[in-house]
């Protein structure tokens, strides 16, 4: 069988990896972007000189020819579903049994006046990052828009080469509608700790040109002029339906999947980034653009895909970033507002760390660590098995997942639960060290 | 000193600690430049004149003669240049290894760890205390510590010695097996050992120069079973030869 894969992201490569794993059927990568497959959360080390960009391709280029993987470097550009035939810009034409779209995003552009003026560009590719390159060649001011994940890792890059940046960001807070307050606080003043004017509840209304077409300023909604040489639109990012364009196809901002990842189309399949489920998951978005959500569906998908159909299960949700110098994880369900949910927080005095635990009366149902490093199996595990609040402070000591020697800080935790709990007395049972590593070596020999 | 007080101004850089390797892949020196070259050329070159042309190295010996006086009663030699300039890279290089990493506690105390042992195991008691003998190394990486020949010089040597025969052998055989099942390899690599030491000080701002491929990790497979193959059936043959009058290395002596 012929199986044809648009997209060499997370996605598109678990799939390949996986249908190879389970089968000998013919696979074919196709993508623009680039020839190998690269990780694109590691993109902003590059441009910090981190690392070069062959450093951050995940295998080494004999990988795919050893796997029997063929790889086009060339562009989609239409999918003929009666004949079972894709079209590249390069000319050729590709046949296909199955077809797996696994096309990623694009940088959202809200229509705004200057959006398309030189010196005005997105974070999401390998070519937006040689366009970034030039573009900050020489340059001493720049204005981010949106503050999310891209627009707090462009500011650090940004600051590595030591350019000024105004950060506008709609929200009253940082990305206040993932992080909890007290978190989201914490990190607008990390962010204005790095020398970044952070201006909160503040929209872009237009970028403003100069000479040769290029960005002199953007003007804000209080009515601020902003003068700089780079305006970052990092203002989220949708699902990329450029390739079923003309074709019968559905999607509605992404392309329209089951549980299955099946498309309205008989063998033909979308996901990652650009898939959206028509009826979602309980306590989950339509639309899951994040690295780890990427990689499940695909495992799930190479099996459907190789004759056992198999349904995508999101399971726990959990996911991981970094601001700045602050590391953060999440699993299960945070900021979500679940009824008569309690939340327990803690917050180290430098302000800098911070763990939040939340719960129901059935039980825990997330984490959210700043600054803090807690392993995600147990995490998980207590969450799936419902653990109540009480076992899972007892045992927090098994979380910690911080180097040796690092401060533990799950006892002040369980202070303020008894403190605010009267009547309630929750001993630490488990800190971690030897004890633990004991029963650990024990279960992985 | 000059390095020194660098490393300290760095400490004012950031408002923030944390990981900092921002330009790193921009550097020359860093990034196999010209300047990356000609300190690999120049330390390579320190080790051609140690080992076959130490004559050359009369007049820097001078320079270490006042130290070596002090510490050992004797005049410096190539050896003692070679192990002064080895501990110096490793101090500074720790100080600059600390102050990088000064928001991580457990790298703090690892570096003070391997500068410490160093410094007092590596360089000062073998210097003037048990002339030669290293503490901090074990076989089957100071293979000729478990010869026979060994064994013999040191009971010879009464009380000290015969403990350092079983200091040697304890760590080998006992203790190394049991902190390696625990902690893995990186208690002695990381820790203790002094190529450690300088891997993690010195070495630190070039590792992301190391080959990753998986071709490199199977080379470097092969290479450390085999030395450690050789010196297993070195050292038992050996013993045997020992215990048996010379069997086996009598007839190579005729
Ligand atoms: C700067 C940045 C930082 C991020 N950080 C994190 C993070 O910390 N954690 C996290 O979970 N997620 C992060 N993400 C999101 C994460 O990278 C994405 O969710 C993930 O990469 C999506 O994978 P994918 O395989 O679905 O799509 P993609 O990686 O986008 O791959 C799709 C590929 O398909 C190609 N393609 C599209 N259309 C065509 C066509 N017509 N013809 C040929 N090729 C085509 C594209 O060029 C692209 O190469 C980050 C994203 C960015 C941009």
């Amino acid at each position: 069988m012929n199986i044809v894969i648009i997209g060499n992201g997370i996605t598109g490569i678990t799939a390949a990896r996986n249908i190879r794993k389970r089968s000998n059927h013919r696979i074919t990568v196709i993508s623009s972007e680039s020839k190998y497959f690269f990780s694109r959360t590691a993109l902003m080390y590059v441009y910090m000189g981190h690392e070069k960009f062959n450093n951050i391709q995940p295998y080494e280029d004999w990988f795919w020819e050893k796997n029997k993987i063929d790889l086009i470097q060339d562009h989609v550009t239409y999918i003929d579903t009666e004949n079972k035939r894709i079209d590249l810009a390069g000319g050729i034409a590709v046949i296909y049994d199955k077809l797996i779209i696994a096309a990623g995003s694009k940088s959202n552009k809200f229509g705004w006046k200057g959006q398309d003026l030189h010196g005005v560009q997105g974070l999401y590719s390998l070519q937006d990052l040689e366009l970034l390159e030039d573009n900050t060649k020489n340059i001493s001011r720049c204005v981010i828009v949106g503050g999310g994940l891209i627009g707090i890792e462009l500011a650090e890059m940004l600051r590595s080469r030591n350019i000024s940046v105004s950060m506008l960001v709609r929200e009253k807070s940082y990305w206040n509608s993932i992080l909890p307050e007290r978190e989201s606080e914490m990190i607008n003043r990390h962010i204005m700790e790095h020398h970044i004017d952070l201006r909160l509840s503040c929209e872009l209304i237009e970028i403003v040109g100069g000479e040769n077409k290029k960005v002199r300023s953007v003007i804000t909604s209080e009515g601020d002029e902003i003068e700089c040489e780079l305006v970052g639109l990092t203002a989220g990012v949708s699902p990329n339906t450029n390739v079923i364009k003309n074709t019968k196809i559905e999607s509605n901002r992404g392309i329209l999947v089951n549980e299955f990842l099946e498309t309205n189309i008989a063998d033909i399949y979308a996901a990652g980034d650009c898939a959206e489920f028509k009826k979602g998951f309980p306590f989950r978005k339509n639309i899951e653009q994040v690295w780890y959500t990427g990689r499940i569906q695909a495992e799930a998908l190479a099996q459907s895909v190789c004759g056992k159909r198999t349904a995508y299960e999101p399971g726990v949700w959990f996911n991981s970033a970094k601001f700045f110098d602050i590391e953060y994880q999440t699993y299960g369900l945070v900021n979500m507002n679940i009824e008569d949910e309690k939340n327990l927080y803690w917050e180290d005095s430098s302000g800098r760390k911070s763990i939040r635990i939340v719960y129901t009366k059935d039980g825990v149902i997330g984490f959210n660590l700043m600054g803090i490093r807690y392993r995600q199996e147990v995490c998980i595990k207590w969450i799936e098995e419902k653990r109540s609040i009480e076992f899972v402070l007892q045992n927090l000591g098994e979380a910690n997942f911080d180097p040796e020697f690092f401060k533990q800080h799950e006892a002040d935790l369980l202070e303020i639960f008894n403190s605010e709990n009267t009547g309630k007395k929750i001993i630490l049972r488990k800190k971690r060290g030897l004890d633990r590593f004991l029963k650990q070596s024990k279960l992985s020999h | 000193m000059g390095a020194l007080i660098f490393f300290f101004a760095q400490l004012k850089e950031s408002p923030v600690a944390g990981v900092k390797k921002n330009n790193l892949m921009f550097l020359s020196m860093t990034n196999r430049g010209m300047l990356g070259w000609m300190t690999a050329v120049f330390l390579t070159g320190m080790y051609v004149l140690i080992y076959w042309f130490p004559e050359l190295l009369e007049n820097v010996n001078r320079i270490f003669d006042p130290l070596s006086y002090t510490l050992t009663g004797n005049p410096a030699n190539q050896w003692f240049l070679y192990g002064t300039l080895y501990t110096i890279a490793i101090l500074v290089m720790g100080a600059r290894m600390i102050i990088h990493n000064r928001h991580n506690k457990y790298q703090i105390i690892r570096t003070i760890s391997v500068m410490f042992f160093q410094l007092v195991l590596a360089y000062l008691i073998p210097m003037f205390i048990v002339n030669g003998f290293f503490f901090t190394y074990f076989w089957p990486l100071k293979f000729e510590y478990l010869f026979p020949s060994s064994y013999d010089y040191l009971i010879q040597s009464g009380g000290i010695g015969m403990f350092m025969f079983f200091w040697a052998a304890v760590m080998s055989f006992i203790a190394t097996p049991i902190l390696t099942y625990f902690y893995g390899k990186r208690w002695y690599c990381s820790w203790v050992c002094g190529c450690g030491a300088m891997a993690e000080t010195l070495g630190d701002p070039f590792r992301q120069n190391s080959d990753k491929s998986l071709k490199s990790w199977k080379i470097e497979r092969w290479m450390v079973h085999s030395v450690l193959l050789i010196i297993i059936i070195i050292t038992a043959l050996l013993w045997i030869n020992s215990t048996n009058d010379n069997f086996i290395l009598k007839r190579f002596y005729k």
